[in-house]
């Protein structure tokens, strides 16, 4: 595995910034997005307040975008989750899935055995579900 | 503030100075134009214009995340491609306004501009995350026949050994991230450490340790980045991104002077 793993913009287009670096070739990823929001809320030069002509509610934006970062389920709860819908990581998400599955699936199979084995099922029911 | 309804307003990316370089055909944030420089008395603001009924607004932004998305990234990377060509001091996400007030602002804040331009120089941002442990925790669970004999407690066992090996992870991890901060530093001109990612926004197996981001001077980006190459190891695995502009190592808030609309 390589200890070093350079991560471009998540634009295909316009950015290229690992190009060149080190001779090690930009692996642009939407995964990204995390380390874009570390750097453009709260930070970088204010120029707001007197001159901001309609953008009344940029601390309420980064406010949404932390508490949408902070928590998954709340996210969910008030529609904020994309990360859900980006191919990256809805591709994260179904092999969690699948995993989660075969895991549960493999657990039924085991108390189904454990049933039939008289002797074992008292300890083993304390860990049913 | 004039409370007329501008025809055109200027989404505002970053100060350059005058004469950066910028290609003909970036493209700014939805709903905006190509990025153009705003030239007044030897500084520049980046910015692509629209109408004040295409650029985002504040109803879009709150309510549509498909669309803040969309901008948030966009953003990004028109900051970053100016950073490849010159020096930005990059502003705030969602910083919108005429452009004689870019221009206002350019020349009342000229000498504010100019230090802050002379103390970041040529640096540019770069951010180091560490991870630790692997999805390859879930390989070693214990392999067995499925049904056999008190696998469900082999199983469950090794579950708990699993949650063992995290914890000793998690203490190795702290020690080389604590390590490799140090190392960083010493070649960097600043570092600021960063909230850690859940995996639900990594969307990765392993687990973040380590976040911070540094200001590296471009003499020493070759030094800086073979410290984080050399930093990985069999489950820890360094990730670099950037160069980004100096978001973290550029603290100026101007927006409380009267002098602007001067």
């Amino acid at each position: 595995m390589t200890a070093w793993e350079p991560q471009g913009s998540p634009f295909g287009t316009s950015a290229s910034p690992m190009a060149g670096a080190a001779g090690i070739a930009p692996a642009p990823s939407p995964a990204g997005l995390a380390d874009v929001l570390d750097r453009i809320l709260d930070k970088g030069l204010v120029v707001a307040g007197d001159i901001r002509v309609d953008l009344v509610g940029v601390e309420l934006l980064t406010i949404k975008i932390r508490l949408l970062l902070a928590s998954a389920d709340r996210a969910a709860e008030l529609g904020m989750d994309w990360w859900r819908t980006d191919p990256y990581f809805s591709s994260k998400a179904l092999a969690l899935e699948e995993e989660n599955r075969a895991l549960r699936q493999r657990l039924d199979r085991l108390e189904d055995a454990l049933e039939t084995s008289s002797e074992e099922e008292e300890d083993e029911d304390e860990y049913a579900d | 503030m004039d409370t007329e309804q501008p025809r055109e307003l200027c989404w505002v990316y970053g100060i350059l100075r005058e004469g950066h370089p910028i290609a003909p055909d970036m493209t700014g944030v939805p709903g905006s134009g190509p990025v153009e420089a705003i030239s007044e008395g030897g500084l520049a603001a980046a910015v692509s214009r629209g109408a004040p009924d295409t650029m985002p607004s504040d109803e879009v932004l709150m309510d549509d995340n498909e669309r803040l998305r969309t901008v948030l990234l966009a953003h990004d990377a028109v900051q970053r491609a100016l950073v490849e060509d010159g020096d930005v001091l990059p502003t705030r996400f969602a910083t919108v306004c005429t452009e004689t007030d870019a221009r206002s602002l350019l020349s009342a804040h000229r000498p504010t501009l100019d230090s802050a331009f002379a103390q970041v120089g040529s640096q540019r941002e770069w951010g180091v995350q560490m991870f630790v442990g692997a999805g390859s925790a879930h390989h070693s669970a214990p392999r067995q026949r499925r049904d056999a004999p008190g696998a469900g407690r082999a199983y469950l066992a090794g579950r708990q050994e699993q949650a063992r090996q995290r914890g000793t992870r998690h203490e190795r991890g702290k020690r080389s991230s604590e390590d490799l901060h140090g190392r960083l530093a010493s070649v960097a001109t600043a570092g600021v450490r960063i909230g850690l990612h859940a995996q639900h926004v990594t969307g990765r197996t392993d687990e973040m340790v380590y976040n911070a981001s540094f200001l590296v001077a471009r003499e020493a980006e070759d030094r800086f980045k073979a410290i984080v190459t050399r930093a990985g190891g069999a489950d820890i695995t360094c990730v670099l991104t950037g160069p980004w502009p100096p978001h973290h190592f550029v603290d100026l808030d101007l927006s409380g002077d009267a002098n602007v609309h001067a």
